[in-house]
């Protein structure tokens, strides 16, 4: 057993006993380091996560109240396999969406009762493949949003936890130009698509009454039928880029139903129900697959999981390596 | 093995065991061996401290449903679960001469005169710990690595008996909620008042909105000053108030099966009313202290507020509305507009019209929290 896989085991025994956070990791690895994205063909568009809250798949698909989502699910690709890792609430499934496991973290706090220094997350990774990032986050106000407030969740915002995005500066939070460029209001991304200045990735979250966290699933399916479409007519998406329409973790009853997990892009296999093991640590390795990307060196699961290919018709694998070729940009 | 099987396997060793105890331990020891134990649910698996956990000012660090989930997966109940901290300063329910008010009870509503009664209570629920009776949660002490605790400190006989062996559990439990780890007193605003700490600015601001009667006036029922004989404030007078919170939708409670919820969507809680059997009563809850309420999200009785700054927005818009409230449609092109908040989950005569349309500014409500983050244990 690695060094790296013992921690994760000692952090479990001091945490507490609910039967479904069995997945709750907290690993220590090396640092990341740069690497040329490298994007498979036909994969140069924009990856959007759009990630919705609570609820499972039996309470989505087949609902009337959900419409929108129920079309959606017929004309992408559906994985009726995924589940969450294993961890809860809220804000460990978001830091593990962006980094392959949770640091221990089985609440919901804000920035301000825990941070970390780690670089393993898909931020950085994002960069050092020279390629660009965004997280808007609907109801946030001023960018690099810390503190909940409102109809916003930091809960939800996952990169605000590393150090070297919020301005931790050892005492204090010293909000960065970094952060600020990059978690910016959801306002934001009507803006940039306007302006074609959309990253290579995005992250959206919805606030807390349209993920469905607190509205109903009417209203979630009527917010993802108004943003949906806006996404889906960006040269982003139509030029090989893909949206992963995600729920967090399912509804807690009735129980152990998972959440639903819808693939769209140009590049999905329409119409297709995967019904193949899927979890988020898959997800995030097809994230990373689709961006070019190698795996982050704390994702514990990097090795054991597979990419979710089954529901593209362009393969994930990267490109042949040629010397001298550039990050995608 | 594989890494999932490893970690249930280490999940399941680590849950199993208590930490073995002395047969001389005090009832407070013993009570929070019982406490943390995850073998007292029906079936095995949760322990009080899942819901009152002491890392997190002992309240459920699973805040993203409204609510706490039991020992059975999917079973919720319908109130937020409430810190367990400072519950030993909480009187038995009672009429106080001095507000003109009932006052004092554990629980939302009330019904539970002391920490015995409560810490009986949760054993026993289906939608807790599950336990159809105390004979079974007394079989499950008297398996327990402290049993000989208990007959070390209640006599040889202290689990023979059913009932008598629960009461020795509940002295044990109430015990461990006396000591010190749940009433430290330890917070910025303490060191404040001893002189041992200042406040900031924007603290102190927060601080004057909340004792100004013209202006917050959280003071009058929060209580920010000393006792007379010096004791240090609860920030709770321990009342009760229907603050007209409204029904939140999304309480996994609403679609338990009957008998767990025999009302189904329809519940509507009744809180003080239904302890008091009074009408005149319903969709009061009990004033909780501010004491280190900056980590106990969500907030009100049902959990329907995420977060403190949107709690507060409530208290200060209720009758006017607000443009952060979310569940009013709006266009995604237009500027945010003033909305109305959804009506409280019990409209009736009850409502409490101190709070409500406070005229507070943004700047207002952003001091208010600076200042409540100083009520945080361990803040200073």
């Amino acid at each position: 057993m690695n060094r790296e896989l013992t921690m994760g085991l000692v952090m479990l025994g001091a945490a507490a006993c609910s039967p479904n956070d069995s997945g709750s990791t907290f690993v220590t690895c090396d640092k990341l380091a740069a690497s040329p994205a490298l994007r498979p063909n036909g994969w140069t568009g924009t990856v959007f996560t759009v990630v919705m809250e609570n609820h499972s798949r039996s309470q989505i698909l087949g609902n009337r109240d959900a419409p929108f989502i129920n079309r959606l699910a017929k004309t992408g690709a559906l994985a009726n396999g995924y589940h969450d890792p294993y961890v809860h609430p809220s804000e460990a499934n978001y830091l593990w969406m962006v980094s392959g496991e949770n640091f221990g973290v089985l609440d919901d706090d804000d920035p301000k009762a825990h941070h970390f220094e780690s670089t393993s997350h898909i931020a950085d990774q994002i960069e050092m493949g020279g390629l660009t990032w965004k997280s808007y986050q609907e109801s946030m106000g001023s960018p690099c949003g810390l503190v909940s407030h409102g109809r916003y969740a930091a809960k939800h915002n996952p990169f605000i936890f590393f150090d070297d995005i919020n301005g931790w500066d050892g005492t204090q939070f010293a909000r960065s130009q970094r952060c600020i460029d990059h978690v910016v209001d959801y306002s934001q991304l009507d803006k940039d698509i306007a302006a074609n200045a959309l990253p290579h990735y995005v992250f959206i979250t919805p606030n807390l009454d349209d993920d469905m966290h607190d509205g109903s699933i009417a209203d979630g399916d009527a917010w993802l039928a108004r943003e949906i479409p806006k996404l889906m007519a960006t040269d982003g998406y139509q030029r090989g880029g893909v949206i992963f329409l995600m729920w967090d973790e399912g509804g807690g009853t009735p129980a152990n139903d998972d959440p639903p997990f819808i693939v769209l892009s140009p590049n999905a296999k329409a119409g297709l129900v995967s019904q193949t093991d899927y979890d988020t640590s898959s997800y995030l390795k097809t994230v990373e697959a689709v961006m070019g990307l190698g795996s982050l060196p704390c994702d514990l699961e990097k090795a054991t999981v597979n990419t979710m290919d089954e529901l593209f018709v362009m393969p994930l694998a990267p490109a042949p390596s040629i010397p001298g070729t550039q990050a995608a940009r | 093995m594989t890494l999932r099987a490893a970690v249930l396997a280490v999940m399941a060793s680590a849950c199993a065991q208590p930490a073995p105890a002395p047969s001389s331990l005090a009832p407070a020891a013993l009570g929070k061996l019982a406490f943390e134990d995850p073998l007292l649910s029906e079936p095995a698996g949760q322990a009080c401290a899942d819901c009152h956990a002491a890392t997190y000012s002992f309240r459920d660090p699973e805040a993203d449903h409204s609510t706490s989930m039991g020992v059975i997966a999917g079973r919720f109940g319908s109130r937020n679960a409430q810190s367990a901290m400072y519950a030993a300063q909480v009187p038995p329910l009672h009429f106080d001469p001095i507000e003109q008010q009932i006052a004092g009870g554990l629980f939302w509503d009330g019904r539970a005169d002391s920490l015995e009664d409560q810490a009986g209570g949760p054993l026993l629920n289906a939608l807790e710990m599950n336990n159809p009776d105390r004979a079974s949660v007394v079989e499950k002490v008297r398996l327990s690595d402290y049993a000989d605790g208990f007959r070390a400190a209640f006599g040889d006989d202290a689990l023979d008996d059913v009932d008598g062996a629960y009461a020795h559990l509940t002295t044990a439990l109430a015990a461990y909620e006396r000591t010190p780890a749940f009433a430290p007193f330890d917070s910025k605003y303490d060191h404040v008042l001893a002189g041992t700490a200042s406040l900031t600015a924007s603290e102190k601001r927060g601080l004057a909105i909340f004792e100004d009667p013209a202006r917050g006036n959280c003071a009058s029922c929060h209580p920010s000053r000393p006792g007379v004989d010096g004791s240090p404030p609860m920030f709770t007078n321990f009342t009760y108030a229907n603050l007209g919170i409204p029904r939140y939708a999304n309480n996994l409670y609403f679609v338990q099966p009957a008998p767990l919820n025999p009302d189904g969507a329809a519940f509507r809680d009744r809180g003080l009313g239904h302890t008091l059997g009074d009408a005149a009563q319903d969709g009061k809850f009990r004033t909780p202290t501010l004491r280190n309420i900056a980590r106990t999200a969500p907030y009100g009785h049902n959990g329907y507020f995420a977060n403190l700054s949107y709690f507060l927005d409530f208290l200060n818009t209720r009758d006017i509305g607000s443009t952060t409230v979310g569940t009013c449609s709006r266009s995604p092109d237009a500027p945010a507009a003033i909305c109305q908040w959804p009506a409280p989950e019990l409209a009736n005569a009850s409502l409490d019209h101190r709070v409500g349309h406070l005229q507070l500014s943004q700047q207002d409500i952003d001091d208010l929290v600076a200042f409540l983050e100083t009520l945080t244990d361990g803040s200073s």
